[in-house]
């Protein structure tokens, strides 16, 4: 009954134009203009003012040019090859998490790899759950021993300090001078974790395109469908938009950090 | 005379215009109230196809070269002529409503109201790339705020389930990173799994009752660690 009577309404509004025209009238504006494409080549129009050190030390400017600052894209470079793990440096071999709940292993294996340092999935999960046994590995070992895909609040915290790398876990992303800082400025990716419903995830975070806003992230997505490479858009990422929890920053190998009064380099 | 036919004139103007009136209002609350995804679709697809133009013009600019891969693409080249797929509405489930679930249970009513939409991005052709829009949380602007995730999409179109069905849609479930086909097969709500998950017994493209799998997932679901995962 209510559908005829609104197809009926429909219909005399149709055969009448006129006199819808004047009903629509007053509320005729004129269409809102498309948006427009701001993208900026090379770089950024107006650099924005040093940026603030998390501890309120101002980086200074030389007259060089600062890249992290006059340019709009940085990324770490990806590296698909199945290479020597041990001889990685500088890049990032996207990897999938190797159990359900692994994502904590699987972006720990990712930022440490980063450094050189290989530290599997299935040993990240003895070091927690299997102390001194082998349990775990092989890899494949993962979705069929009971516990060895599993996760635990405190992690991957307690991973990366018993594995000789220095992390801050104190600071929360908010604003673009933070990313610059902590992906160009220290050449270092960095863990960004986020709540989708009621559980938590974790993400690896490696570039951005400041001129579109995005930022560019590897997700170890899952055991059968492989890591998912993207872009988020900034504001959803750590201005509301997303339930963004926490940060893993400053990542960088212990002794490095030692080195730099206790902050990596 | 002309006065008469002024009053007149006006007269039956002030009625016509009551008349439409009530109609706009009552065409307003029988349709529009009633169905919010009709007034809200236009919007959805206005994110999408800016978030589609800002690809057009990132994937393909000799500039950004490097970066095309965080848009689901292989090369610039592999940018072009772009056009959307059939959209999926993404429906969560939460793992605290799973771990209520029980035999008896209305497995549709585990789904949480959707606030994302993802369009699958064909590029000549192929599925290479998405774009997810996203609903602010009183869904009266949406945002294109995710580009790329080629693996994710390319699976989730593969099946039959996507490309026979004009109504199937997204079914997600963050606690386990699982995602699924859903529809609506004769009255039953099923779901197509898009992955291998030996742990709980489908493949994947195995269609199953949604009841079915969300009562494999409930021990899984209460025995889960509560870290992230």
């Amino acid at each position: 009954m209510r559908r005829l009577l609104v197809s009926i309404l429909m219909l005399a509004l149709f055969l009448s134009p006129s006199l819808a025209g004047s009903l629509l009238a007053d509320d005729t504006s004129p269409p809102a203009p498309p948006s427009g494409l701001i993208i900026r080549e090379g770089g950024e129009k107006s650099p924005a003012p040093p940026a603030a050190h998390p501890d309120g030390v101002r980086i200074p400017q030389g007259k060089k040019v600062d890249p992290c600052r006059s340019f709009a894209i940085f990324q770490l470079p990806l590296n698909w090859a199945p290479v020597d793990p041990t001889k990685q440096q500088g890049w990032i071999t996207p990897k999938k998490q190797e159990g359900y709940q692994l994502c904590w292993a699987a972006t720990t294996e990712m930022a440490v790899n980063f450094y050189g340092t290989n530290l599997p999935q299935c040993q990240q999960v003895n070091d927690v759950f299997f102390t001194g046994t082998s349990k775990c590995c092989p890899n494949s070992n993962i979705l069929t021993i009971s516990g060895c895909d599993n996760t635990r609040w405190d992690l991957p915290k307690t991973e990366f300090e018993s594995s000789g790398f220095h992390v801050r876990t104190d600071i929360k992303i908010t604003d673009w001078s933070q990313i610059k800082t902590y992906l160009c400025e220290k050449q270092s990716p960095f863990l960004y974790f986020f709540q989708p419903a009621d559980t938590e995830h974790i993400i690896l975070v490696r570039g951005y395109n400041r001129s579109v806003n995005h930022v560019f992230i590897v997700d170890p997505l899952d055991p059968d469908l492989g890591p998912s490479i993207a872009a988020y858009d900034f504001d959803d990422m750590f201005k509301g938009g997303e339930n963004h929890t926490r940060d893993f920053l400053d990542i960088c190998p212990e002794g490095a950090a030692a080195a730099n009064g206790g902050s990596c380099p | 005379m002309s006065i008469i036919r002024n009053d007149l004139g006006k007269t039956s103007c002030s009625v016509g215009r009551l008349f439409l009136l009530v109609a706009g209002i009552s065409v307003y609350t029988l349709v529009i109230a009633d169905y919010p995804a009709i007034a809200q679709k236009g919007l959805e697809q206005e994110a999408a196809d800016r978030g589609l133009d800002l690809l057009r013009v990132i994937a393909q600019k000799p500039t950004f070269t490097q970066t095309f891969q965080n848009y689901g693409f292989d090369s610039p080249e592999q940018a072009t002529d772009l056009k959307f797929g059939r959209p999926l509405q993404i429906y969560w489930v939460r793992l605290d409503r799973l771990r209520q679930f029980h035999s008896e249970s209305d497995a549709q009513q585990l789904l949480e109201p959707p606030f994302e939409v993802m369009y699958p991005v064909k590029a000549r052709g192929e599925v290479t790339s998405s774009i997810t829009v996203r609903s602010s949380q009183n869904q009266k602007t949406w945002k294109a705020s995710r580009f790329g995730a080629a693996n994710l999409i390319r699976r989730l179109t593969q099946f039959p389930q996507y490309k026979n069905s004009n109504s199937s849609f997204v079914v997600r479930i963050p606690g386990f990173n699982l995602y699924f086909l859903g529809d609506h097969i004769k009255g039953q709500f099923m779901l197509t799994a898009i992955a291998n998950r030996p742990k709980f017994h489908w493949e994947a493209g195995q269609t199953l009752p949604a009841q079915q799998v969300f009562s494999r997932l409930v021990s899984a679901a209460k025995a889960r660690g509560d870290g992230p995962g």
